[in-house]
């Protein structure tokens, strides 16, 4: 088969969950005797583009998988990440698509390069959608309102009027919006998604019915299982791996960390300290230079095995609606544990004592109650080390990438028949 | 010189101008008159030129011509100097000779046409001509002359019909005799050896529905009408037909130079136009390529069209952006202005608070007092400060803030700086749509090990993860593992039976997991393969449930992530060509088995213990056979033979997949090729045929460094071609290099000795360790194995062109190309083995090969 993978942006300038999960399922693809192409949109890149139809293209290559990266002529247009369509696109859509005859287009992020799903109906190529966020129904892709508050849904589009988008301007806009949402998911045949969680997202709000669930997989390359025994003397390592951004929750982590303040803990925090310089400053605040709390900084994808044997249990303390996020994947792969809210698809992958921890979080005022479920699980862990033992008998692996592309392979074909019958 | 302006014949005027037709005419009818005008007296009226009359003069007495225009009067007096010539210029109609009855012959030729008066003509003739004398007079036929033709003569005043001239010739002549004249195409017939006599004859022809038939004389219609008129009765004898002939052939040759000139005329033209008719067509061609260019352009100008109009609405968004932006801008420097002067009223009264009084006696009782009791860092002053703010706080922000701080700052606890709500979502219950019903039966799963490795733990955790069967077991038959594969096994609840490693087989090692597994169902598996989902077992057995006839189920391999390229191709290969299934598949088959194909035998055998699932009750009529690879292949056949069905699962499958060098493959090919013919009964690769060792081994050395040469030659920049480019070169490379290693093959072992290339040098070691020297070559066998090798590699661009670009992987591509080659050569090999072994002519050499290539497979 003949594959095109369409994403918001790619490696090698972005490489978060969305783009490794487009590389990794192309990359196995090949291996499995598939064509394979991805089509991006060039959203900080300027050198090196030629001009077609209208917009401007450029040709690169990835760890062997061949990339076509399109933008606008202007740099950055303004709603470029905000509507679904852009028909000053269809043009080279059109043309890419007509360059080479392919079988199935598979939408990892529609954002940017929502054009391709247009171009790729007209022609009769089966379209699979994965929800990897809620970009389609949230133009903030995170569903936090501007106040920080998790949304109750988009109403259509009258609840982001409300919370997030205000004036005239924004009114004809986020309609639009949202009826090309509509008109998108009429084109696709298939959509999936990697937990429970999000097809029940998408599914309860009508925009689509009858969401394949197949589950984010892991290049087990290079995973170095860690099989430390936990006694009633050992220190344990929290590893917090994730930007630094509030809604990800970091600064309930280190507000439970210092209730405790357990002595036989430590905290190592891995992220980009400067994405949110404020946010970091009330980190660095909450932590008042503890010196059991250590500020890492960004750490390479490679650099993961190794940071896994430094740490015993990861956090995933976000206060949105995460979905399958991959550092919780890889820690699954390496045998560590985790401890997550219990907002979103983490505790689909995280069952409380089973194999991790979870904690509720929100209707609170206090970043003080919010803390104190995690305080608690720290409490209980920092008293009973032995207890990780359980957690990582039961942890269970997850799929890896080869189960990942064998399942959108069978669907491909699937789909595929469909069209030719 | 008189001048041709066609009113009058001139003789000298070239045939070529005026046409031979014209001379035939006026030369003959005075040559036809001359029998008539022998020692006579002549008048020639309307002499003309003179050259008629010249032409009586001849015969005739003597002769004399009249003619009305001047300078034909001069022309001919000056012309024809002759003693019985003499020419008079005057009318016919008033003739300058006085008397009557002088002339003996008046001649009369093509001049009556020219007058009006007929009468007056006649008149005068009849004075001048004897009573016995003769009128010769000629007109033209008007009928044919003017009425059929068309032609109007603008010198013929009134010319006549035949009727009316024979009027008014009887009006004036009793006795008349008229005479036709025409040019006619002919044939001459002429005594050639005897003298010519009077008579003659003529045959008249006439051209109808293109043929030639002959006609009657009296079918020819004459152009001109030449009257004989005399008052007495003329000589019988001279009424007689006459004949011009033009041995020069002058008004053919005229016509013929005519259609030389106008079919060169034509050819030029022709050519003329083929040049306009392809200027023509390329400017078409041009004009239609404008055409498309225009509308392009106009598709172009549409698009740009469209889009201008999409930026101008961007344009206009920005705009009202811009107004909104800067209002706010606006409405914001208007609150930094008054901040800024709300900051500097407040400065001013804070100055002005400091120099007052008040201010700098409390500052004083401050230091003094304060700084006594609550001393600079120390606790007491931490405290002061404290109080400080909490007494601020409570003054400007009221008792609730306080008390939070206070508490917060008690309890250790910080300020809370975000507020999180998380709102009710109805969460609808997803319905768990691929958890299947159990199968109530059970499955062993049954795997040889040795040492099976790290990620053998990952393998058991996912077949004890397995759902949707009732019980399944695992069985391990190890034989030395030296590893934690027993750990391993041991934590998973698995059985474990061990045997002594030089008593493992694969066929009889998984018999012997068979009779100690419990359950309904035997899964084969490796112990490096990795079942996908949580349902493959359940997959197989599903299939198995629905139909007792199908014996065994085989499903998919799919390769791992980090398997090299020629393990992808190896797979990729596997399912697209030798088994071509691209879908789940039953296969059955009641007919002779023996009949089919090599390719459709094996097809239809195409059990993989890799993993299978074998229905045990089944299992146990058949068991594996002791050989040494295949077995699995071997129990599928039989299964089909004794008319059970295998089947294929496509959409299931297990990981598994090895990067091995390329040595391997060269004792992995011969085993196979060899297990593979004896159980399908054919060899589907017949790359020896009726040659000897050494030629075997020489065919394999040439390809071996002709594929050196074709790879080391390879430059850097081949591997930035398209990938399709890049194969196509090195096999056309390959082809030469081989025909030059051929032809050169004396030199080839010293090659073999200086080859340089890795991982060529494990199969050159093992081609060296084998005691045999190639010495000769067979071109036959060589181009088998050339072929041979160029299949599998055309196989192998069919993959690998899925990559743009082969660049990531060079040395993966690289490999590939020698572990196809050490494929070929141990597939070489055992055809050569094979052909010897039905001949029962393996000899002590050729078996020491077979089992130095049959170990570690």
């Amino acid at each position: 088969m003949k594959i095109l993978f369409a994403v918001h942006q790619f490696f090698p300038n972005h490489y978060t969950g969305t783009e490794r999960l487009v590389l990794n399922l192309g990359k196995q693809m090949q291996k499995m005797g598939h064509r394979v192409k991805v089509i991006t949109y060039a959203i900080t890149e300027t050198e090196g583009f030629t001009e077609k139809n209208g917009a401007l293209f450029r040709k690169y290559s990835y760890q062997g998988v061949p990339v076509i990266a399109v933008r606008h002529k202007i740099a950055n247009p303004s709603l470029v990440s905000f509507s679904i369509f852009d028909t000053s696109l269809s043009g080279i859509m059109d043309e890419i698509l007509s360059e080479e005859q392919f079988d199935i287009l598979h939408v990892c992020h529609p954002m940017r390069i929502g054009e391709i799903i247009k171009s790729a109906h007209t022609k009769g190529i089966p379209i699979i959608l994965t929800l990897t966020d809620f970009w389609l129904i949230c133009p903030r892709g995170i569903a936090i309102t501007q106040n920080g508050v998790l949304c109750e849904g988009s109403d259509d589009g009258k609840n982001c009027l409300k919370e997030c988008y205000s004036g005239d301007f924004w009114k004809n806009k986020i309609v639009e919006r949202f009826q090309q949402t509509t008109e998108l998911f009429n084109y696709i045949s298939c959509v999936v998604s990697a937990t429970r969680f999000m097809k029940m997202m998408f599914e309860n709000r009508n925009f689509y019915q009858d969401i394949h669930l197949i589950r984010f997989g892991k290049d087990f390359k290079n995973i170095q299982k860690n099989n430390k025994n936990y006694s009633r003397d050992s220190i344990v390592t929290i590893g917090y791996l994730s930007s630094l951004n509030p809604h990800k929750g970091a600064h309930l982590l280190l507000e439970a960390f210092m209730q405790v303040n357990p002595q036989n803990m430590r905290i190592k925090v891995y992220g980009d300290t400067l994405s949110d310089p404020e946010y970091f400053t009330i980190l660095k605040k909450i932590s008042r230079g503890h010196p059991h709390i250590e500020f890492c900084g960004k750490y390479a994808y490679e650099e993961m095995s190794q940071i896994f044997e430094k740490i015993d249990i990861i956090a995933v303390p976000s206060i949105w609606w995460e979905n399958s996020p991959l550092v919780l994947l890889r820690a699954m792969a390496h045998k560590v544990p985790a401890i997550v809210s219990d907002l979103g698809g983490l505790t689909e992958i995280v069952k409380d004592g089973v194999n991790g921890f979870t904690f509720a979080v929100g209707y609170t005022d206090s970043l003080a109650d919010n803390s104190k479920n995690i305080s608690e699980i720290i409490r209980k862990i920092s008293e009973n080390p032995e207890i990780l033992n359980d957690l990582k008998a039961n942890i269970q692996s997850p799929p890896r990438i080869e189960e990942e592309a064998f399942e959108y392979e069978i669907l491909f074909r699937t789909q595929l028949h469909k069209t030719l019958d | 010189m008189l001048e041709w302006t066609g009113e009058r014949y001139l003789p000298f005027i070239e045939p070529s101008v005026c046409g031979a037709q014209i001379h035939y005419e006026h030369l003959h009818r005075y040559a036809f008159v001359a029998q008539y005008v022998k020692g006579k007296k002549v008048l020639d009226l309307a002499s003309g030129e003179g050259y008629g009359t010249n032409i009586l003069s001849k015969t005739a007495d003597y002769v004399v011509g009249v003619e009305i225009d001047h300078q034909a009067v001069i022309h001919a007096s000056n012309t024809y100097i002759k003693e019985n010539i003499e020419f008079k210029e005057g009318s016919i109609l008033s003739i300058p000779i006085t008397g009557e009855k002088i002339f003996d012959v008046i001649v009369c030729f093509e001049a009556i046409e020219h007058i009006e008066d007929h009468g007056t003509l006649f008149t005068e003739i009849k004075r001048l001509l004897k009573e016995n004398g003769i009128l010769i007079i000629s007109t033209p036929n008007k009928k044919l002359y003017s009425d059929d033709s068309g032609y109007i003569n603008q010198f013929h005043i009134k010319e006549l019909y035949y009727s009316e001239f024979l009027t008014i010739l009887k009006k004036n002549f009793s006795n008349i005799h008229v005479f036709g004249q025409r040019v006619f195409s002919g044939s001459s017939i002429y005594p050639a050896s005897m003298k010519a006599t009077n008579s003659s004859s003529e045959f008249v022809i006439s051209l109808e529905n293109s043929r030639f038939s002959f006609d009657k004389d009296d079918e020819k219609v004459p152009i001109y009408f030449i009257a004989i008129a005399s008052n007495e009765k003329l000589n019988p004898n001279t009424i007689q037909r006459s004949y011009l002939v033009d041995k020069s052939n002058t008004e053919i040759v005229i016509f013929q130079d005519i259609i030389k000139q106008n079919s060169a005329t034509i050819h030029s033209l022709e050519h003329t136009i083929i040049q306009k008719d392809s200027f023509l067509a390329a400017s078409t061609a041009n004009i239609q390529s404008l055409e498309q260019v225009v509308i392009q352009k106009d598709s172009q100008l549409t698009a740009i069209s469209g889009k201008v109009q999409s930026l101008e609405q961007i344009l206009s968004i920005k705009d009202q952006q811009l107004l909104e932006l800067s209002d706010q801008l606006q409405s914001l420097r208007e609150q930094v202005q008054s901040l800024r002067e709300q900051v500097q009223s407040l400065r001013d009264e804070n100055n002005s608070m400091k120099q007052s009084m008040t201010y700098q006696l409390s500052m004083k009782f401050h230091k003094k007092i304060i700084g006594k009791l609550f001393p600079e860092d120390t606790r007491r002053r931490r405290f002061y400060y404290l109080g400080l703010k909490g007494g601020r706080l409570f003054i400007n922000e009221g008792w609730n803030s306080f008390w939070i701080q206070f508490k917060a700052k008690l309890l250790h606890k910080p300020i809370p700086w975000e507020k999180i709500t998380v709102p009710s979502i109805n969460y609808t219950d997803v319905q768990k749509s691929d958890d299947k019903i159990p199968i109530a039966t059970s499955v062993s799963v049954i795997i040889p090990t040795k040492n099976a490795g790290p990620g053998f733990e990952a393998n058991l955790e996912k077949i004890s993860r397995q759902k949707g069967i009732q019980t399944t077991e695992i069985v391990i038959i190890d034989s030395g593992s030296t590893d934690k594969t027993l750990e391993i096994a041991r934590k998973y609840g698995a059985k474990i039976f061990q045997i002594d490693e030089e008593n493992f087989n694969h066929g009889t090692t998984r018999n012997f997991g068979a009779e100690n597994a419990s359950g309904e169902y035997l899964c084969f598996l490796v112990q490096d393969a990795f079942p996908i989902g949580y349902y493959w077992l359940y997959e197989m057995v599903d299939v198995l449930n629905k139909d007792q006839q199908i014996a065994a189920v085989t499903c998919r391999q799919i390769p791992r992530s980090d398997a090299d390229l020629f393990a992808c191709f190896g797979l990729w290969q596997h399912y697209t060509h030798t088994l071509d299934a691209n879908s789940d598949r039953i296969y059955e088959y009641h007919s002779d088995f023996n009949a089919l194909s090599g390719e459709e035998k094996r097809r239809l055998a195409g059990l993989d213990d890799v993993s299978c699932l074998v229905r045990k009750n089944i299992f146990e009529k058949f068991w594996f056979r002791k050989i040494q690879s295949s077995e699995d292949l071997d129990l599928g056949k039989r299964f089909i033979q004794e008319g059970y069905k295998n089947a294929f699962l496509f959409s299931s499958g297990v990981i598994h997949s090895h990067n091995r060098d390329a040595g391997y493959f060269l004792n992995r090919s011969f085993v196979d090729t060899k297990t593979v013919t004896d159980i399908i009964g054919h060899n589907t690769q017949q790359i020896t045929d009726n040659c000897t060792l050494s030629e075997a081994f020489g065919s394999i050395i040439i390809l071996y460094n002709s594929l050196n040469f074709t790879l080391f030659s390879l430059g850097k920049s081949a591997f930035s071609l398209p990938t399709r480019e890049l194969c196509m070169k090195i096999r056309l490379n390959l082809m030469n290099n081989f025909r030059y290693c051929e032809q050169n093959y004396d030199q080839n072992e010293s090659l073999l000795e200086n080859s340089e290339c890795s991982p060529g040098d494990q199969i050159l070691a093992l081609l060296k360790n084998l005691d045999h020297k190639p010495e000769y070559t067979n071109k036959k066998q060589n181009n088998l194995i050339l072929d041979q090798y160029l299949w599998v590699i055309n196989n192998f661009l069919e993959y690998v062109e899925i990559f743009d670009s082969i660049e990531a992987k060079k040395d993966e591509f690289i490999d590939s190309y020698y572990k196809i080659f050490s494929v070929v050569s141990g597939a070489s090999i055992a055809s050569y083995y094979l052909q010897k072994s039905v001949m029962n002519d393996i000899g002590k050499e050729l078996e020491q090969i077979n089992l130095k290539l049959s170990k570690g497979v």
